[in-house]
């Protein structure tokens, strides 16, 4: 999978998010707010391909976390990547 | 030249057929016109005579939309804007261009006159905010979705979707709160001031309610509405929510490339930095202005 080109994180009153466009005069427009880490998670994966195994490696490699966790956040944040439509295979 | 000054800024509209446009304007623009430029620099001059052909190269972004019964479409090229409505059974088209320069000024050309027909009022209201919205963007000017009341000197801004029952909100406090009169009913115009402070703007894009008011307030708040089977006014929005309550609210055709969408939301940013967002679930009865009111005590009093 990989994160869908054409999204870019903004700073926005304090806040890294995601601004998802909709039409005239019709509340498609959403915002996906993102934490520190997930705004690290991006930047290193934006426009390559990867995997929930991907993910656990950075996590591990940049954070104190034990594998199994690292996995689990990973596939956590792949879900909620995916819930918000930022994601293709 | 017919001259137009809206939220403190001034600008014009060349045409060969003043008169007749000047007739179809007179009914929401009368306010904001002006006769003299009295030295002050226009910020552009726009030419509604102009030939205006598609440009032989793809555009970057094209956005389809629907101006009530007429399409539209938006074509980004670049550092170049081409709006382009199409109307009624004749299939009439009217554009608008808009070029940025390199200092970053924008040059504005319209076909709106050329062919001796005048435009429906709607299509030319749609293309000036879309010019003006265009040009001063950069100078910390937004277009707000909005049906607005002016309350205790503060500017209050009920957002939501068409439908939902801004108007009818505004209607409710005033005929129900004292000191409060109606600024706008579609599109106030917010500008973020040099000071840091917000001002909000009548302007004669006002959708079905003749209120064409050339006037200003501080800004007090912003209320999302949402219908509900009760009456009640959430906190203050986090950060997050003010956002997701706002932007939607903010002119889509400025949302459709990144150079803009910046600009929106830098500008919405600060906004947010002074303005508090709410939300008011409310049924459509005079209780609903009277707990809307009472909940922002704190921001208008």
């Amino acid at each position: 999978m990989r994160i869908k080109p054409g999204y870019k994180i903004r700073d926005i009153a304090g806040e890294h998010v995601i601004v998802s466009v909709g039409q005239l005069h019709v509340n498609l427009t959403r915002i996906i707010s993102l934490n520190d880490t997930s705004v690290w998670l991006w930047q290193q994966l934006e426009g390559k391909t990867f995997d929930a195994e991907a993910v656990a490696d950075l996590l591990v490699a940049h954070y104190e976390v034990e594998r199994p966790t690292a996995l689990r956040d990973a596939e956590a944040w792949i879900a909620s990547l995916r819930k918000a439509d930022l994601l293709e295979d | 030249m017919i001259l137009l000054q809206i939220a403190d800024f001034r600008f014009g509209i060349q045409s060969d057929r003043e008169s007749a446009l000047r007739q179809l304007m007179a009914a929401n623009y009368t306010p904001f016109f002006r006769t003299e430029t009295d030295g002050e620099e226009l910020l552009f001059l726009l030419d509604a005579d102009a030939s205006l052909e598609l440009p032989a190269d793809e555009p970057l972004r094209t956005f389809d939309y629907a101006l009530t019964d007429s399409p539209a479409r938006l074509r980004i090229y670049g550092n170049r804007y081409l709006l382009t409505i199409t109307h009624g059974p004749s299939r009439r088209t009217f554009s608008l261009e808009g070029v940025r320069e390199v200092d970053g000024r924008f040059r504005f050309a319209s076909d709106l006159t050329r062919r001796g027909i005048a435009p429906p009022r709607h299509i030319l209201d749609h293309l000036l905010v879309f010019a003006l919205s265009l040009a001063v963007l950069e100078q910390g000017f937004l277009l707000i979705h909005s049906s607005t009341v002016v309350c205790a000197g503060k500017a209050v801004l009920f957002l939501g979707e068409s439908g939902t029952g801004k108007s009818t909100h505004s209607r409710l406090w005033l005929e129900n709160l004292p000191d409060t009169s109606l600024l706008n009913d579609d599109g106030p115009a917010l500008r973020v001031q040099a000071d840091g402070s917000v001002t909000v703007y009548g302007t004669p894009w006002s959708g079905k309610t003749p209120c064409y008011r050339d006037v200003s307030y501080p800004l007090g708040a912003f209320v999302r509405i949402c219908r509900a089977p009760y009456n009640r006014l959430s906190p203050r929005l986090s950060a997050i929510q003010a956002l997701g309550a706002t932007l939607p609210s903010c002119l889509p055709t400025l949302q459709q490339e990144d150079t803009l969408l910046d600009r929106v939301c830098a500008n919405l940013s600060a906004v947010l930095r002074v303005a508090p967002v709410f939300r008011m679930e409310c049924l459509p009865d005079a209780d609903a202005a009277r707990v809307c009111r009472e909940g922002l005590r704190p921001v208008l009093d």
